[in-house]
């Protein structure tokens, strides 16, 4: 099988109809460069979703009942808040940002009522009603905030000086594609207040999605021509031929266009997760290029071609086979997860490995023969670059090969005492803090979460498992008392439900100088018959159903991560067990939670599948080499280096995140192939009848030069990443170098050590 | 004789017919002479209609709302500032308030609750009825048919029935159509003038 596909490959390289594949290929090419042209971006990301019948139902119950849930907040400080220049301000920008498409409420300090006794029961007056030009203004709002001690975090802070304004965005509106605009029109209203020296701040998931999506789009416009040129210029150090650095991106650069090229014809269009693909099929597609051009600058290969190149597949072709087929299963492990962008993303990664494989085996070939026809001068360039390793790669191999078990030990205590800091890991997906310090959207959630408290809206819906109205005092009393539990959590800034409205419903109408929920089923009847017709009703609306059937209650977060929020949302429906009983039937909702439970899901669906690709790999290993006992061994260098970067962060304090749990399966896709080359050629060398200890010091010094040029392009060419604006884009850049680094230790020193100790014998 | 038996059986039955029927209700109303639409807080809740009933000049006002208990609060408000109780006539305006305060209350007892959806509206009438000989308030509940803006009415229940001071009836009259439908004291005079002779008035205009 093999000789056959050296065959092959030899014909294609060196036959006299070599042109014709070449030409069908370059047809392809263009025919992808066409199909690539229809390639669609997802802004909205729809398919990071999981597909949930549940969660569907429950978000389009939402958006019947009470309409978008995408809420944006404006906050700013004024010192003449309380004065008529203050409230005017607020009104003017009330009304600019209502009349903005795709808002469709707006509420302010002067828009917002309050409930107070009227000649006939409770009435509803503007919190401070205009003009606002009245000496008493002030007086009448320190009134009204009293009276209404809900509005305070909410619409204003205790000492008046801080104002909030929360605008609702049509669904349609809120979607990324349209975001941009709307956002971008809240801001140019907003700037307006700077005339007046007075700067705002502006959160929101919505804008939190639209700000993250554009970094990441913004990084990968820089990142991917800066990742080219680098590995370009790493590769040219290391093989001083521009050959070596054209020959290499071209069959990246091929394999990223027939890549998405199937993805264009798939009708996938690109989201967060797959617009990751070509820095990834970069690097896949390079490794079996840098292995194969190695080869072919040996001093020691023969010199006619067609024989060197022979030479050259009989060494690697089964070695590269390998690395393909395990990335290929790693990254096709990630097929098991039910979220279709990884899904996406697993399977294209995987059928680029191949295809990355595929046209490395044939073009290296091809194009070294004409590139680099090998005379003498080759072989003196890599007889100068073994020199260079030389002392480096000898001190490796005698290390593993004389003290095989003082190696294994230490690199195992190693291991273990860095991957104590795993336990410190937690699964945390904070988008605002992921911007670096001085990212407006970040300095602007913290002002607002400092001044204010609490800018995450976290939704919940309760309604009655009878299905009948919400209109039981015992209903209002219970939903009362969870509130103020929840009140307590340190993470809750505040909970507005129609509960405070009906206390002070119940007190305006009944003349009570407390503020109480009624105790009797008829008043509550009669307040809510008072709330279902009083003229103005978006703030009802906004808290009950039409059909008075299902209470939405808004539990304001402080600043926090996915971990909080979806520990905060639990410890809420504990509360909620507690308190409501289960009579009532309690549902976390809203852009926030989803957002949190599905950042929270991805990472463990992602650890899940390194799990699984771990199995599959060292599987893989073991049929390959037709041994348990080395397929087990080959994977002690590669758990351990991502054992070791999973416990650094751990005591960095670096949370796991949709970026940093692509670590492991990126580093396993990537390192497990030096073990292979390293295996590989051990086994050829072993069955010279070298003894374990000469293929071992061997292999080492005649593999150990690929392998640290594979992994100093590959770092190189991560560690780009590191001028990107999102921290997870810089700690999976960062830590994957990080963890080719030691793999490749691992494989220079604890491979040959298990070797040797596994063969000795 | 087989056609004067059945002459006689159709007539039978005819006669049966209106045996079982209701006696004429207060609410077969031939002609209304004048109606406007009640408002509260800009939204209507109701509507005055006036009319002749068996030779009585009838002022009807049905109401239809959730918040019927701070309409009849509205009502005691200003029935107190029309009604002080030096004025003669403020007794019958006391009485007629507490009466209206009780059926309030016993049209919001009887009310029907809805279990999914907000409560359907409570609907109060109050006629003033001023004839020849006596004068009264019935106060009690109605139906609608069709829609229910149209205030087509398919029956009216009477709860409480108070004969009152007849000044007090005819004063009172006047300052509902003034109050509610805006009407100047001559359109008001006219249209009162025409529904005594029997002649038909001119739509009145409110002010």
């Amino acid at each position: 099988m093999a000789g056959r596909i050296v065959t092959l490959l030899l014909h294609l390289a060196f036959a006299s109809w070599r042109w014709i594949p070449l030409a069908c290929l370059a047809a392809l090419l263009l025919a992808a460069a066409w199909a690539v042209r229809s390639l669609e971006v997802d802004p909205s990301n729809e398919s990071l979703n999981v597909p949930d019948a549940h969660r569907l139902a429950t978000l389009e119950r939402f958006h019947a009942l009470f309409g978008s849930d995408e809420d944006l907040l404006i906050a700013w400080r004024d010192t003449e808040l309380a004065t008529p220049a203050g409230l005017s301000r607020v009104a003017e920008l009330t009304t600019e940002l209502r009349q903005i498409p795709g808002v469709t409420a707006v509420f302010s300090l002067t828009n917002a009522l309050q409930v107070v006794p009227g000649e006939t029961g409770a009435e509803l007056k503007p919190l401070v009603a205009p003009p606002y030009d009245r000496p008493t203004v002030r007086h009448e709002l320190e009134v009204a905030v009293q009276r209404m001690p809900e509005f305070v975090g909410w619409l204003i802070s205790p000492d008046l000086t801080v104002t909030a304004v929360w605008l609702t965005l049509s669904e349609e509106s809120a979607r990324p594609q349209h975001a941009a605009r709307t956002i971008e029109a809240v801001r140019a209203a907003v700037d307006h207040l700077r005339r007046h020296g007075l700067v705002a701040h502006l959160t929101g998931v919505p804008v939190q999605k639209y700000e993250v999506t554009a970094y990441i789009q913004r990084d990968e416009r820089l990142l991917l021509p800066l990742a080219v040129v680098v590995l370009g210029s790493v590769l040219w150090l290391h093989f001083h031929r521009i050959g070596a650095v054209i020959l290499p991106l071209a069959v990246a650069g091929m394999t990223v266009l027939i890549v998405h090229a199937g993805l264009a014809l798939c009708g996938i269009r690109l989201n967060a997760i797959t617009s990751l693909l070509p820095p990834i099929l970069l690097v896949l597609a390079l490794t079996p290029c840098i292995h194969l051009l190695h080869f072919w600058f040996r001093a020691d290969a023969p010199l006619e071609p067609r024989e060197r190149t022979r030479a050259m597949l009989d060494h690697l072709l089964w070695r590269c086979v390998l690395c393909a087929a395990t990335t290929a299963c790693g990254f096709a492990a990630l097929a098991i997860s039910p979220m279709p962008a990884v899904r996406e993303f697993g399977l294209a990664a995987a059928f680029g490995s191949l295809v990355g494989f595929a046209l490395a085996l044939w073009l290296v070939p091809l194009g070294s023969q004409v590139l680099f026809a090998p005379t003498p001068t080759t072989m003196s360039t890599r007889a100068n670059q073994r020199n260079s390793l030389h002392p480096f790669l000898h001190l490796c191999g005698r290390l593993s090969i004389h003290w095989p078990w003082t190696t294994l030990i230490t690199a195992l205590v190693c291991g273990v005492a860095l991957s104590v800091g795993i336990g410190l890991l937690r699964n945390n997906t904070d988008l605002v803090r992921f911007l670096k310090p001085g990212a407006p959207l970040r300095e602007d959630t913290f002002w607002i979460d400092r001044h204010l408290g609490g800018p995450y809206p976290l939704e919940f819906l309760i309604e009655r498992r009878d299905g009948l109205r919400l209109a039981h005092a015992s209903d209002w009393q219970r939903i009362a008392a969870w509130a103020q539990a929840s009140r307590e959590i340190p993470t809750v800034g505040g909970v507005l439900s129609l509960a405070d409205l009906l206390r002070h419903v119940h007190a305006a109408e009944y003349g009570l100088n407390r503020a109480t929920l009624p105790t009797e089923d008829d008043v509550v009847e009669e307040l809510l018959d008072f709330l279902a017709v009083v003229p103005d009703q978006p703030l009802v609306r906004r808290l009950i159903s039409p059909e008075q059937t299902v209470a939405r209650i808004q539990v304001r977060l402080r600043a926090v991560g996915t971990a909080d929020v979806v520990a905060t949302a639990e410890r809420l429906m504990n509360l909620a067990q507690l308190h409501l009983g289960p009579t009532y039937e309690f549902r976390p909702t809203g852009p926030l939670y989803y957002l949190a439970r599905d950042s929270n899901q991805l990472v463990r669906q992602q650890l899940q599948s390194f799990a699984v690709s771990f199995v599959l790999v060292g599987l893989l290993m073991a049929l390959s080499v037709g041994s348990v006992r080395i397929g087990a061994v080959a994977l002690v260098p590669n758990i351990l280096p991502i054992a070791m970067t999973a416990g650094l962060l751990g005591f960095l304090g670096i949370d796991l995140s949709t970026g940093t749990a692509m670590i492991a399966a990126a580093a396993m896709g990537l390192v497990v192939d030096d073990t292979i080359h390293y295996i590989g050629a051990f086994r050829q060398n072993l069955r010279r009848n070298e003894g374990p200890f000469e293929a071992a010091r061997r292999t080492t010094l005649e593999t150990g030069p690929a392998l640290v040029a594979n992994n100093l392009v590959l770092v190189a060419g991560f560690w780009v990443g590191v001028a990107g604006s999102f921290l997870p884009t810089i700690y999976f850049s960062l830590f994957t170098g990080v963890a080719l680094i030691l793999a490749l230790l691992c494989d220079l020193l604890v491979t040959p050590a298990c070797l040797v100790l596994l063969t000795r014998r | 004789m087989k056609h004067r038996n059945l002459l006689t059986a159709v007539v039978l039955l005819f006669s049966l017919h209106a045996a079982f029927l209701p006696p004429r209700s207060a609410w077969a109303i031939r002609e209304i002479a004048y109606r406007c639409t009640v408002f509260a807080a800009d939204a209507p809740i109701g509507e005055v209609r006036v009319f002749q009933r068996d030779g009585a000049v009838v002022l009807q006002t049905l109401l239809q709302t959730v918040l019927m208990r701070r309409v009849v609060a509205e009502i005691r408000k200003k029935e107190e500032a029309n009604w002080p109780s030096d004025r003669p006539g403020s007794e019958s305006s006391q009485r007629y308030v507490a009466a209206l305060e009780r059926v309030q209350r016993v049209l919001w007892q009887q009310r029907a609750r809805s279990t999914r959806g907000p409560n359907p509206p409570q609907r109060l009438a109050i006629e003033f009825v001023q004839g020849t000989r006596e004068a009264w308030v019935g106060l009690g509940t109605f139906e609608l048919q069709g829609n229910p803006t149209a205030f087509n009415l398919s029956a009216l229940r009477v709860l409480e029935r108070l004969d009152l001071d007849r000044r007090y009836i005819g004063e009172n009259i006047r300052l509902i159509l003034a109050d509610a439908c805006h009407l100047d004291q001559a359109a008001i005079d006219r249209l009162l003038r025409s529904l005594s002779t029997g002649q038909p008035t001119a739509q009145p205009q409110p002010e």
